[in-house]
C-alpha cells in the first residue's frame, strides 16, 4: 500500500470519529423574533378562585390542599384555582374586593373580615370530632424554658397580624399575666406562616413560637423534621377553627353548590381519601358564634394594649 | 546513456529526497495539527457544554427555589426582578421565562413580547435540558420545575456562542501554530536533508566513477553514521572489484596465451554452430581473422558442400578442410562439449596434417626405391648369369637353323629360338631394369618424342584410335631415349588395355614451372586397390609370359630421375588417365 494513503484514508477515519463524537444532539429550530404571544393578563374568569391564607407558607399549601382544590375543580366541573397572598390581610382584602369567590382564613381573620365588610361563613373543617383547635406555644426541644411566664424578655415568633393561634391567643395569655402583651418579649417579628414559626424555633432563630396546633399536629404526623425539635410548653383552651369563607356578594347558586359539595366530601370515597390525608375529619355547617371565644381573647387584648398606651 | 541515468539518479537524491523529506516532514506536521485541532474541539466543545450545561441547571434551580413563594403569592413585580436580576448577572443566558403549571408564561426577560414558538417546542421533552437552533446561535434551553411543576417551570436558554468563539479562538491559535511550525518544518527538513544526503551523493558519484570503469575509486567520508558504514563497504567493494577484475583479466590473458600458443585452431562454437572464439592457430591455419569469421558458420571451414553438412553432428577424425583462399587441407578433427548434458557448446580442435601426410608419402616412395635398389641388384646379377648361356644357345640354333632339317625337328628348332628370344628379352628387360643408368641430358622436344614413338607402335595401332592434341611445348633438360621408353611403355599399357575399338588421347600441355603429358585411354580400368601396386616391380595382372610387371615401375624410375611426376586416374570400365609432369 501507498503510504499517502494510508494517510489519507486514517485522516478520514479520524475526522469520522472526531464526527461522530461532535454529533450529540440535534437542536430544534426556534425563531425567536416572532414575539406576539401576550403575557400581560393573569386573570382567570373561567376559574373558580379560592384564596388559602399563609396558615402554613405558601409551597406548603400549594402541597397541602392541592388534592383538594383537584376535587372540587372536578366536583365543580370548573378549574379550581388557588390563590395565595403573603398576609391574612391581603387575603382578606381579595374577599373584600370580590377577587376571590371563597377563602379559607384564620378565626381572626373571619371576626376581622365579618365586622369589616360581612365575610361570610361557608364551612368549617372538624377535627378529631370538633370544628375546634388550639394555639401551643412552642420551645426548641433542649430549652429549659417549660411556660410561656419564662419567656418573658426572649425573643418571640408570632405568625400574622390577624392570626388567631399565632398572635392573639399568646397576647391574650401575656394579658391575662397582667403583663404587657407589646413589651413582654424582648422582640417579636411576624413569619407569616406557621411552619415557618416551627423552622424558626427549631433552628433555634427565636426561644419561642405560637403556632397552630393543626399546623404542628399534622406536620408532626407527617414530617416531624423540625417540630421533633420543638416541644409544646403550653396548649390554648380550644378556639373555633379556622373557617371556609365566602364573599357575600357571590352568586347564591355557586355558594350552595360549593357548600354541598364540602360538606358531602367525606361520603365520598375520594372526598374521604383527601380528607384523610390532610387530618381533617369533614367539612360541617358553621355558627357564627364559634368564633365568640376570639372575639372575646381580641376585646381582652385590645383593652390591654389600650389601658398600656 | 548511463552517465545521464546516473547524473539522473544524482538529482534525485539532491533534490527528490529532500523534497520527499520535507513532504512528509510538512505532511506529518500538519496531521499533528488536523489531530489538535480535532481533538482540542472535541474536548474542548465537550468540557465547555459541559460546565454551560452544569451552570444552566444550577441557574435554573436556584432560580426556582428562590421563585416559588413569589409565584405563589402571585408577586409578579418580584418575579420579574428576580428573573431580570438572574439574566443580568449570570453570563451566558440568553432568555429565562417562567410558565406556571398549565404552561401559561408569568414572566420573561424578552423584550418587546414573548415568541410563541419557543411555547412549541417544549412539547414533549423529558429531558431537562435540549439544544435549540434559533437562528442566531445554538441555545440550550434548561427546564427546572418549581415546587415539582406544581407552581411551575423556570426556562433559562443558556447561549452556546461564547462557547463557540472560544473554541474558534483556540482552534485558529492551533492551526496558526501549526503553519507556522509546518513552515519551520520545511526550513528544517530542507536543511537536515540536503545535510543527510551530501554523504549519499557521494556515494552516488562513486558508484557513477565506478560506472565509467574507474574501477578501486574511493570515497572520502568523516562521518561516523550509517552512511559511514555504507561509504566503507563500498569502497572496500570498490577496491575488491578492482582487484578481482585485474585477476579475471591476467586469467584470460593466460588463457587467451595458452591457447593462441597452441598451433591447431581452437574454435569454440554454440549450440547453432556459430564461432565464438577463434585462436591464432586458427587465423594460421585458416587465414581467417576472428573479425571475419565472428557468428559466421562453422560449416564454412568444411569442404563438403555446406547444405549437406548443415544438420550433421561434427565427427571426430579425418576431414578435408577450406582456406579462405580457396585451398583445402586435411585436417583432424576432434568435436567436445564445453559442459556434459548441457547444450553450451562445443570445442571443436582442428589439426592439419598435410605434413604428416607427406611424410608419409616421402616414406613410401624411400621404401620403394630401396626395393628397387635390391631387386635391380638381384636381377642384373641373375640377368648376367643367364644372359651368357642364353647366347650360346641362340647361337648354337641360329646355326643349326641354317642347315637342312626335316620339317618336325626344324619346328622344333624354331621354339627353342623363339623361346630363346623371349627370355633374351627379359632378361634384357630385366637388365634395363636393374641397370638404369643416370639421364644422358639434352634438351628435348617432347612433341617430336611422342611422333616418334609412335611411328615404332604404328603397325600395332590396327583396331585402335589415335588422337594426339599436342601443344606447342618449351624444350626440356631430358634424356630422350629414356623418355621414348616412358611413353613407349605407356602407350603399350593402354593399347594392351583396349580389347574393342578403343581410342587413345595424347595431350601436351605447358602449366607454371612443368610440362604436362596426359595419355589417355577409353580401356579396361585400373580397380581401385591396384592403383597403388602398379608402380611396384613384377606387379602385372597378365598372363604369364606376357607381362613382366616392369613397365611402370621402369617408367617410375625414369621420370623421377628427371625429378617429375607420374599421376593416375582410372576407373574400371570407363578408362585411365597417366599424367607425366616434368619440370622445365
Ligand atoms: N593403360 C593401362 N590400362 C589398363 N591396365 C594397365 C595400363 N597400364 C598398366 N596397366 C596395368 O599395370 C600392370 C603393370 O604394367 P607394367 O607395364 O608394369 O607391366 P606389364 O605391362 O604387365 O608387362 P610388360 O610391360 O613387362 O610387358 C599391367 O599388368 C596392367 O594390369
Ligand atoms: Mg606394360
Amino acid at each position: 500500500m501507498h503510504p499517502e494513503k494510508s494517510v489519507i484514508l486514517l485522516a478520514i477515519l479520524l475526522f469520522v470519529i472526531a464526527g461522530g463524537c461532535l454529533d450529540t444532539e440535534k437542536a430544534t429550530k426556534v425563531n425567536l423574533s416572532n414575539r406576539s404571544h401576550d403575557v400581560g393578563d393573569n386573570s382567570d374568569s373561567q376559574s373558580l378562585r379560592i384564596a388559602v391564607s399563609a396558615i402554613i407558607s405558601p409551597d406548603e399549601t400549594m402541597v397541602y390542599y392541592q388534592d383538594m382544590f383537584d376535587y372540587l375543580s372536578l366536583k365543580m366541573n370548573v378549574p379550581v384555582k388557588l390563590v395565595q397572598r403573603k398576609t391574612y390581610q391581603e387575603v382578606n382584602d381579595l374577599v373584600r374586593k370580590n377577587r376571590v369567590d371563597a377563602a379559607f382564613v384564620c378565626s381572626l381573620a373571619y371576626i376581622e373580615g365579618k365586622d369589616q365588610f360581612g365575610m361570610e361563613l361557608l364551612a368549617v373543617p372538624e377535627v378529631r370530632g370538633e370544628p375546634r383547635y388550639y394555639s401551643y406555644i412552642i420551645v426548641p426541644e433542649d430549652s429549659s424554658i417549660n411556660s410561656l411566664k419564662e419567656l418573658k424578655g426572649k425573643t418571640f415568633a408570632y405568625t400574622d397580624p390577624l392570626s388567631n393561634s399565632g398572635k392573639l391567643s399568646p397576647e391574650y395569655m401575656i394579658a391575662q399575666m397582667g403583663e404587657n402583651p407589646e413589651t413582654f418579649f424582648k422582640l417579636t417579628f411576624f413569619t407569616y406562616s406557621h411552619d415557618k414559626s416551627i423552622q424558626a424555633v427549631a433552628e433555634k432563630m427565636v426561644d419561642g413560637a405560637a403556632v397552630d396546633s393543626l399546623v404542628w399536629d399534622f406536620k408532626n404526623a407527617t414530617d416531624p423534621r423540625f417540630t421533633s425539635r420543638t416541644k409544646i410548653i403550653s396548649k390554648s383552651p380550644p378556639y373555633g377553627i379556622p373557617p371556609i369563607v365566602i364573599s357575600k356578594d357571590i352568586d347564591p347558586a355557586l355558594k350552595e353548590k360549593l357548600r354541598k359539595i364540602l360538606l358531602q366530601m367525606h361520603e365520598d370515597k375520594k372526598g374521604k381519601e383527601i380528607l384523610d390525608r390532610i387530618m381533617i375529619d369533614r367539612f360541617s355547617e358553621a355558627n357564627d358564634s364559634l368564633y365568640d371565644s376570639v372575639r372575646e381573647m381580641k376585646k381582652v387584648v385590645s383593652d390591654a394594649r389600650k389601658k398600656n398606651k | 546513456m548511463p552517465g545521464k541515468k546516473i547524473n539522473k539518479l544524482n538529482n534525485f537524491i539532491g533534490g527528490g529526497l529532500v523534497r520527499n523529506f520535507v513532504v512528509w516532514i510538512v505532511v506529518i506536521i500538519m496531521l499533528l495539527g488536523v489531530l489538535t485541532t480535532i481533538f482540542v474541539q472535541v474536548s474542548l466543545t465537550k468540557t465547555l457544554s459541559e460546565e454551560l450545561r452544569e451552570r444552566g441547571q444550577v441557574i435554573s434551580r436556584n432560580l426556582a427555589t428562590s421563585i416559588v413563594e413569589s409565584i405563589l403569592i402571585e408577586d409578579t413585580v418580584y418575579v420579574h426582578r428576580l428573573v431580570e436580576n438572574a439574566k443580568k448577572t449570570e453570563k451566558d443566558v440568553k432568555y429565562i421565562y417562567i410558565t406556571d403549571a398549565r404552561g401559561k408564561v408569568l414572566a420573561h426577560t424578552f423584550e418587546g413580547g414573548f415568541p410563541g414558538e419557543l411555547l412549541t417546542s417544549q412539547i414533549d421533552r423529558g429531558n431537562s435540558s435540549h439544544l435549540l437552533d434559533t437562528g442566531d446561535g445554538i441555545v440550550i434551553d434548561f427546564t427546572a420545575p418549581i415546587l415539582d411543576g406544581r407552581a411551575g417551570f423556570v426556562h433559562i436558554g443558556m447561549d452556546e456562542t461564547s462557547i463557540h468563539d472560544k473554541i474558534n479562538q483556540t482552534s485558529r491559535a492551533i492551526i496558526t501554530l501549526t503553519l507556522l511550525v509546518g513552515a519551520l518544518g520545511v526550513l528544517m527538513a530542507y536543511i537536515a536533508g540536503n545535510y543527510l544526503t551530501r554523504p549519499i551523493r557521494s556515494l552516488v558519484k562513486g558508484t557513477e566513477e565506478i560506472g565509467r570503469g574507474n574501477l578501486g575509486y574511493q570515497i572520502k567520508t568523516d562521518s561516523t553514521d550509517e552512511i559511514n558504514i555504507l561509504s566503507k563497504a563500498f569502497n572496500e567493494m570498490s577496491y575488491n572489484l578492482n582487484n578481482s577484475i585485474n585477476e579475471l583479466r591476467e586469467s584470460e590473458e593466460r588463457y587467451k596465451k595458452l591457447v593462441d600458443s597452441i598451433s591447431d585452431a581452437v574454435i569454440l562454437i554454440d549450440s547453432q554452430k556459430k564461432i565464438l572464439s577463434w585462436n591464432s592457430g586458427a587465423q594460421k591455419i585458416f587465414g581467417y581473422s576472428l573479425e571475419e569469421v565472428a557468428d559466421g558458420n562453422v560449416n564454412l571451414l568444411n569442404h563438403s558442400s555446406a547444405s549437406e553438412a548443415d544438420n550433421l553432428e561434427i565427427q571426430d577424425g579425418e576431414n578435408v578442410f577450406k582456406r579462405k583462399d580457396g585451398s583445402t587441407f586435411p585436417g583432424l578433427i576432434s568435436n567436445k562439449p564445453l559442459q556434459d548434458s548441457m547444450n553450451a557448446g562445443n570445442v571443436l580442435v582442428i589439426k592439419d596434417i598435410t605434413d604428416q601426410k607427406e611424410k608419409a608419402n616421402l616414406e613410401k616412395l624411400l621404401m620403394q626405391s630401396e626395393k628397387l635398389f635390391t631387386l635391380g641388384k638381384l636381377a642384373a646379377g641373375v640377368a648376367h648369369e643367364i644372359n651368357n648361356p642364353l647366347t650360346t644357345i641362340s647361337l648354337h640354333t641360329q646355326i643349326m637353323l641354317k642347315k637342312k632339317w626335316d620339317d618336325r625337328t626344324d619346328g622344333r628348332l624354331k621354339i627353342i629360338n623363339k623361346e630363346t628370344n623371349r627370355a633374351a628379352r627379359i632378361v634384357k628387360r630385366l637388365l634395363e631394369f636393374a641397370h638404369q643408368p643416370e639421364p644422358k641430358i639434352s634438351s628435348v622436344d617432347i612433341n617430336r618424342e611422342i611422333d616418334n614413338v609412335l611411328n615404332v607402335l604404328e603397325p600395332q595401332l590396327t583396331h585402335t584410335k589415335i588422337t594426339v592434341n599436342l601443344t606447342p611445348l618449351p624444350l626440356i633438360m631430358a634424356d630422350s631415349e629414356q623418355i621414348q621408353q616412358v611413353l613407349m611403355n605407356m602407350l603399350t599399357n593402354s593399347i594392351q588395355s583396349i580389347t574393342m575399338d578403343g581410342e587413345i588421347i595424347i595431350k601436351t600441355a605447358t602449366k607454371n614451372d612443368h610440362i604436362e603429358i596426359s595419355i589417355i585411354d577409353n580401356g579396361c580400368g585400373i580397380p581401385q586397390d591396384n592403383i597403388g601396386k602398379i608402380f611396384d616391380p613384377f606387379f602385372t595382372t597378365k598372363m604369364p609370359g606376357e607381362g613382366t610387371g616392369l613397365g611402370l615401375s621402369i617408367c617410375y624410375g625414369i621420370i623421377k630421375k628427371h625429378n617429375g611426376s607420374i599421376d593416375v586416374k582410372s576407373e574400371v570400365g570407363t578408362g585411365t588417365t597417366f599424367t607425366i609432369r616434368l619440370p622445365i
